[in-house]
């Protein structure tokens, strides 16, 4: 082979057809998908998050939480992730067609978020992790957060996230003052509230003995 | 777009792709072989860097009295 | 007529015909000396950043205390950071040094205009600082080896397409004769990158894809990038400096096209090869499974070709600073391609997906094969383009030793203790701070290797500023004594 166009276009039709046969085929497969019931009547899935949890996302990408979490659960039966307690049923492409940065993950640091927001998580002590992640679990390697928050006066009352330290703590704040999240660790926080896979779709139904959600 | 339509028109020509492919290396390794490969294998070679001599080596260890006289290169 | 016919005549790579062959090839490395050097300069610059970065976030994942005070050396920045340095800061630039010059000797060809080839470094590098700048300071597009912000791509676009344009001038104007496999790997490689890089922004960053296919695009980039971009460059290396410094040509060499097809035509297919068992269909995920195998074909070519090749020579490949780092790295790369195989299959995968495992697969393809055949290459580019020897064999020891070693140590670390932590994972009984905990003595290994690899980089990069100032010293002591002002011979 020594003649210049017809190995170009070999090289080329060797990358086009795999773009049209993975990509292309995989957008006229289910690039349309749409939200939808499961019984008639029932809300259509998945549905779109609130205004602040959008916000949260951007704060996910700015930190590059990708990095250490994923956000997909493997069906019933491949690895643990249901058996963990990560979700109650693996996910779907349709559940991730109203996000506009899909955020899979492909490295596993710490536990998958798909469906944190369903585990029932002290918003607190959630805070708390966010913080500094040794303070709720000792031998964590998330890195501290302390950034996300700031020290402030305590006003007429404490304000509703402040976050209450263990007695000799050396991040508790002087006396009159209270640690609180800032603006990006609230919207973060409601971005990770918004993270659910707690409905069913007409593809994928909860698995038969999947365990309750635990911290 | 309609899946179950559309996979024939991606997955038919695919394999008949895969199959002229698949063809095509048959030939290319049967047309490969033979004197023309070994001379493509010695199209390395060059006149100021010929076939049989080897062209790198560690630099030679400095004695103490070429650092004397001081290296010309 | 007459301008369009002297713009051509500027073009044309050949040299004048009237030299004598020996003029003719020193002419062409003179004439790649000026790229060659920046780039490689630039290169190690980059690799050099990006060990930084690696060191300090391998130590965060061990003492995540350590930095912590501020949010721009966050692990979740510094990972993508050193990331994108080692893709297109080290990755990028040492490929343009390499593969023009190896495409240039091979086609016979001098490169010119090389103000233009100055510029678009210039512009490609402007690109990487600007790209990972807006990474550590919370720019990340969080889209995996594109996270650098949408706007870098037209600048880092536009500058590679007037290096790429080099390569298909040369091979254009080649001397006639048999087209050697380096020359294809190389056409191929500098092809397919501006492509892949095209569809992989505009699927993610400008256009993005509705769903998981956003995902799918950005898998097909990645493998892409290793297997059509990084591995073609790297395999045109071994297949050019193994029988060049050996003196003897490429065993079996007849099968190396057949090794060339199958990756052209099956590594493409591989794009989901890391959504296995993740929300894409199950057919696609399938497809890049089957594909995967088919690679072990190439895996095998080039084993034959590499090995066999290099096990008759095998003295001469340990008394050559080259050829130790290019046979590391194609030792490497059949590791890789093997390790890449078996990772595909389901079974294996549900073990080692999203675990430590996945990171040394990673390290394996992009340092122990990539960077390690680069290494060898530069050790024989740059004695023949500056006409000077390497001056030290301490630092050359320092160099293998240290990166040889922290390579191995890593990947040791990285697969024993990644194939560990998905057996752990995968067990829902072992509770998640347990396998974390399992995990401190994998990445405290890591730590160490990577500081075994920092002191062998700084050996290198010393040798080679080494090596560049005594260059210079040659060429202003020969200035001098052109002009007269030095007698010939004197000790300047």
């Amino acid at each position: 082979m020594k003649n210049l166009p017809i190995l170009f276009s070999g090289i080329f039709f060797a990358l086009a057809t795999s773009w049209c046969g993975l990509i292309l085929s995989a957008n006229l497969q289910y690039g349309a998908l749409q939200p939808v019931a499961v019984d008639e009547g029932d809300p259509l899935y998945p549905q779109a998050i609130s205004g602040l949890a959008a916000q949260g996302r951007q704060v996910y990408l700015q930190m590059g939480c990708i990095n250490c979490h994923t956000q997909q659960i493997r069906p019933d039966g491949v690895g643990a992730d249901i058996a963990r307690g990560w979700g109650k049923r693996g996910t779907v492409p349709r559940d991730y067609i109203l996000q506009d940065r899909v955020l899979l993950g492909s490295l596993r640091n710490g536990p998958d978020l798909a469906d944190v927001g369903d585990r029932n998580l002290n918003t607190h002590n959630h805070f708390l992790h966010l913080y500094d992640a040794r303070l709720v679990t000792p031998d964590s390697n998330m890195p501290p957060f302390k950034f996300l928050f700031r020290t402030q006066k305590i006003g007429d009352e404490p304000a509703p996230h402040a976050l209450k330290f263990p007695d000799g703590s050396p991040d508790m704040p002087p006396a009159g003052y209270e640690v609180v999240p800032t603006e990006r660790a609230l919207a973060l926080m409601e971005y990770l509230h918004s993270l659910k896979i707690d409905y069913e779709l007409p593809e994928a139904k909860f698995a038969p003995a999947a365990t309750p959600a635990k911290p | 777009m309609d899946w179950d339509f559309h996979r024939w028109v991606i997955l038919l020509p695919g394999a008949l792709l895969f199959c002229s492919c698949v063809a095509g290396l048959w030939w290319a390794i049967s047309a490969g072989r033979g004197p023309e490969a070994e001379r493509g294998a010695r199209a390395v070679f060059t006149a100021e860097e010929p076939e049989g001599v080897v062209q790198d080596r560690f630099p030679a260890p400095r004695s103490r009295a070429s650092l004397r006289q001081g290296s010309s290169n | 007529m007459i301008p369009f016919a002297s713009l051509l005549a500027s073009v044309d790579p050949r040299p004048d015909p009237r030299l004598s062959e020996r003029a003719r090839l020193s002419q062409i490395d003179a004439s790649m000396r000026g790229p060659a050097v920046l780039f490689v300069v630039t290169a190690l610059a980059w690799l050099a950043a990006a060990t930084v970065l690696g060191l300090i976030a391998s130590i965060k994942l061990h003492a995540p205390y350590f930095l912590s005070g501020t949010e721009f050396l966050t692990y979740g920045r510094l990972a993508p950071a050193c990331a994108n340095l080692l893709v297109y800061g080290w990755g990028c630039n040492v490929a343009f040094a390499v593969g023009l010059w190896i495409m240039a000797r091979l086609c016979e060809t001098q490169v010119k205009h090389l103000g233009m080839l100055y510029v678009a470094g210039g512009v490609w590098n402007f690109g990487v600082f600007w790209g990972v700048a807006a990474i550590v300071l919370g720019g990340s597009t969080s889209v995996e080896w594109l996270e650098m912000p949408a706007g870098v791509g037209p600048v880092l676009g536009s500058s590679y397409l007037l290096i790429a344009l080099w390569v298909i001038l040369c091979f254009q104007y080649r001397q006639a004769g048999p087209v050697y496999v380096s020359q294809w790997y190389l056409l191929a490689a500098f092809c397919w990158f501006p492509w892949i890089y095209f569809v992989g922004e505009m699927m993610t960053l400008w256009a993005p894809a509705r769903g998981t296919v956003q995902a799918l695009a950005d898998g097909w980039f990645v493998q892409n990038a290793l297997g059509l971009w990084f591995t073609p460059v790297g395999l045109a290396a071994i297949y050019y400096c193994l029988p060049k410094v050996l003196g003897r040509p490429i065993r079996h060499y007849y099968l190396a096209p057949l090794g060339f097809l199958v990756l052209a035509l099956f590594s493409p297919w591989t794009g989901a090869r890391n959504l296995i068992y993740g929300p894409v269909p199950v057919w696609i995920q399938t497809v890049s499974i089957a594909a995967s195998v088919v690679l072990v074909v190439t895996m095998v070519v080039t084993a034959i070709n590499f090995h066999l090749t290099a096990w008759a020579g095998r003295r001469d490949v340990w008394e050559s600073p080259t050829l130790r780092f290019v046979v590391f790295g194609a030792v490497a790369f059949t590791l890789s391609a093997v390790i890449g195989v078996v990772t595909a299959l389901r079974s294996v995968n549900v073990v080692t997906h999203f675990t430590q495992f996945a990171v040394g697969q990673g390290v394996n393809g992009l340092y122990a094969f990539f960077t390690m055949a680069m290494f060898g290459v530069i050790y024989f580019m740059l004695p023949r383009l500056l006409e000077r020897e390497w001056p030290s064999r301490l630092l050359i020891q320092w160099h293998f030793w240290g990166t040889g070693a922290g390579v191995v140590l890593m990947l040791a670390a990285l697969y024993i203790g990644g194939w560990n932590q998905g057996m752990l994972m995968n067990d829902a009984t072992v509770p998640f701070i347990a396998v974390v905990r399992q995990l401190v003595p994998v990445n405290e290994l890591r730590t160490l290797a990577l500081a075994s690899m920092a002191v062998g980089l700084v050996a290198f990069c010393l040798h080679v500023v080494l090596m560049l100032v005594g260059a210079l010293i040659s060429a202003s002591r020969a200035v001098l004594v052109k002009n007269g002002i030095l007698r010939e011979g004197s000790v300047g």
